[in-house]
């Protein structure tokens, strides 16, 4: 076992496993289905384009594929929905996410840089707001946190603001 | 050494005139070569090359003193300011807090001249590079010193005092420790055992890049003479070809050997003032200087050839700002396993009697991963090659493939991480051995990976992210991951004090 000679027992440490993960609000899932389907929309309109212009096959080809991504595109966004998540805890927050492809990313306060919020016009509509968490190790462990309400994004952006603050 | 008063605006040397003539040469080169080389085929315009080559000697030679007469430097109230310029006048200024540290370089003029630019690292959101090109030998080191003192104050934030009276100073300054040191014998090894396919086809793509600005004479000139002995070189057979591969790959050798004999010459690092400082060339002399809390991580990396003669390239990874251009990874070409010790003990203070616990790679699932990768494309390969009838060449496909499987899964063998509590040690590669070992207290955010094929076996990936880039380890146990994960975070958030 690789930790029988660290100094801390780990039954002493904190489990992440333990924790319980804050969901979003139903509007996120609403949200991200709705941006999705003016993207396969826009691909449609291509495609009805195609068919009027006389390439049936091409057309009939792309529509069936079309509808085969937009199928799965769908599963894995409804499905997926209840695998995210995000955890506070006192020294750290966690995000998980992902059916297929299972992502659990976890930033110590000590860590961060700074915190953005922000809202796109859709979200806005949703009374939705996105939390962005900034740390030194580049564009990869940048966090973001999409579909919070709008209280509650506020909240924790106050929140890591002050924990931030506190470790330099 | 002798006193100057960086207080006091100071100019280079009066060899910088040489030195900016060279450096605006250059530029002027790179940017008219295809204009010259152009102008040098067509018949009669040898007359106006040769005026406009001497009229741009002399233009240049003004240009030249007047970019020395304008420059100048000094050291104001917390702040190291450079003017310089000539038609756009600029005033440079930067807090001495933000310099981060200063290199000495040297090129082929400069060296000849016994002259060194001096590079001004800056820390912050621009990449700012600052460069002094042209000081005398000692200048440049008094400046060098004279900013490293000036810095130490502002951290210690000791009044200004007159240089030398700072006694704690004199204790450090004899505290040297050599790292790694490479004579002309290690330096041939090194030279032996570099990538040199890489490096040729990296020169191949110089040429091109420099053939392709020439598009216009080829169609003019040589293309008509290509038609014309089309024939003669239709009928070159394989041998011409095969005995064109073999030239290249010695060629590439050779040039490779010479280009690492001359980077790395007296190559030299050491331990000093909190620094680890690195000097090397032969023709460009260079210096690096990293502040020990800058190292994020370090790399060992290793081939068949090296491990014969027991020799491993270090890499040292350090922070920086997603805008900079900085180096990422500064090189230590040839480290023995003593320096190594010495590395891991003077950079990130390991405990010489830790033990480490590891945690290894299930190695049949990296193979069967590796499996899928390398035999859906094989496949298709196959069936192209079949339905064109080259049947002659799928036994070594073949061949080819289960050697491939063979070495993923010694891949999968070996890849593992350990820890001895305080440093994260990820080992990987079989023919090219690598080991990454990384403070756990530098690690920034940590991420877990499982794909829905990973979850049913209780796998997952680890990936570790530091502020000079992020490394994984690949299907690992997921529970042991989970320990692990919990551990470096709890150590991650007791730890105090700044990072870096």
């Amino acid at each position: 076992m690789i930790l029988q000679n660290s100094q801390v027992s780990y039954e002493e440490l904190p489990h992440l496993s333990d924790v319980e993960y804050i969901v979003h609000p139903k509007s996120y899932l609403k949200l991200r289905l709705l941006k999705r389907a003016i993207f396969f929309l826009i691909l449609l309109i291509a495609i009805a384009i195609v068919f009027l212009a006389g390439e049936i096959f091409a057309a009939v080809l792309s529509a069936a594929v079309w509808l085969v991504v937009l199928l799965l595109v769908l599963i894995t966004e409804i499905k997926g929905f209840k695998v995210r998540g995000y955890a506070l805890r006192e020294k750290d927050i966690t995000y998980k996410q992902g059916l297929i492809f299972y992502n659990l990313t976890t930033l110590p306060f000590n860590r961060i840089q700074h915190s953005e919020i922000s809202q796109g016009p859709l979200e806005r509509a949703f009374k939705l707001t996105s939390l962005k968490i900034f740390t030194a190790g580049g564009a990869s462990s940048d966090l973001e946190i999409g579909g919070l309400d709008n209280t509650e994004a506020e909240k924790l952006k106050e929140f890591i603001a002050k924990v931030s603050a506190s470790n330099d | 050494m002798t006193d100057f008063d960086f207080k006091v605006p100071q100019q280079q040397h009066v060899l910088a005139v040489v030195v900016y003539f060279f450096k605006n040469l250059r530029n002027l080169i790179n940017g008219l070569l295809p204009l010259i080389a152009f102008a040098a085929i067509k018949p009669g315009s040898f007359y106006i090359l040769a005026g406009a080559i001497i009229l741009g000697v002399i233009l240049n030679c003004v240009f030249a003193w007047l970019q020395h007469k304008n420059f100048s430097f000094y050291v104001d109230n917390r702040e190291l300011i450079i003017n310089k310029g000539v038609f756009v006048k600029d005033r440079i200024a930067i807090p001495l807090e933000r310099v981060q540290t200063v290199q000495l370089h040297q090129n082929i003029i400069q060296k000849a001249l016994n002259l060194f630019a001096v590079k001004v690292d800056t820390a912050g959101s621009k990449a700012e590079e600052l460069e002094i090109p042209a000081l005398e030998t000692h200048k440049a080191r008094a400046f060098q010193e004279m900013l490293r003192k000036e810095k130490a104050k502002i951290i210690s934030d000791v009044p200004d005092v007159d240089q030398g009276i700072i006694s704690e100073e004199n204790g450090e300054e004899d505290h040297v420790i050599d790292l790694v040191k490479l004579d002309i014998l290690k330096l041939l090894k090194v030279g032996v055992t570099e990538n040199h396919i890489r490096r040729g086809l990296l020169v191949l793509a110089i040429i091109f890049g420099y053939a392709s600005q020439y598009q216009s004479i080829f169609d003019n000139y040589v293309e008509p003479w290509f038609e014309e002995n089309y024939a003669k070189i239709a009928s070159f057979s394989i041998t011409v070809v095969l005995v064109g591969i073999i030239v290249f790959l010695i060629l590439s050798t050779v040039l490779s050997l010479i280009i690492t004999i001359l980077k790395h010459y007296n190559f030299k690092a050491i331990l000093k003032h909190g620094l680890i400082d690195i000097e090397e060339g032969l023709l460009k002399r260079n210096e690096y200087r990293i502040p020990l809390n800058k190292v994020q991580f370090l790399e060992w990396r290793s081939n068949p050839l090296r491990k014969i003669w027991d020799i491993e390239t270090v890499r040292i990874f350090q922070s920086q700002s997603a805008e900079q251009k900085r180096k990422q990874s500064i090189e230590i070409p040839a480290c023995e396993k003593r320096e190594t010790r010495i590395i891991l003990k003077e950079v990130f203070e390991e405990d010489p009697e830790a033990v480490y616990n590891s945690i290894e790679t299930h190695k049949f699932t990296y193979t069967l991963f590796h499996f899928y990768i390398l035999g859906i494309p094989l496949l298709l390969f196959t069936s192209v090659v079949w339905y064109f009838d080259y049947y002659s060449s799928i036994p070594i496909l073949l061949l080819l493939f289960i050697s491939m499987i063979l070495v993923a899964y010694k891949n999968g063998q070996k890849m593992k991480v350990e820890s001895n509590g305080e440093l994260l040690s990820i080992r990987k590669g079989w023919i090219f051995p690598v080991r990454i070992v990384i403070p756990i207290y530098k690690i920034q955010a940590l991420q877990k990976n499982q794909s829905i094929f990973l979850l049913r076996k209780n796998l997952a990936h680890l990936n570790v992210i530091t502020a000079s880039g992020d490394r994984t380890i690949r299907f690992l146990n997921s529970r042991e991951v989970d320990k692990l994960y919990d551990y470096i975070l709890a150590k991650v958030e007791m730890h105090k004090g700044p990072w870096m």
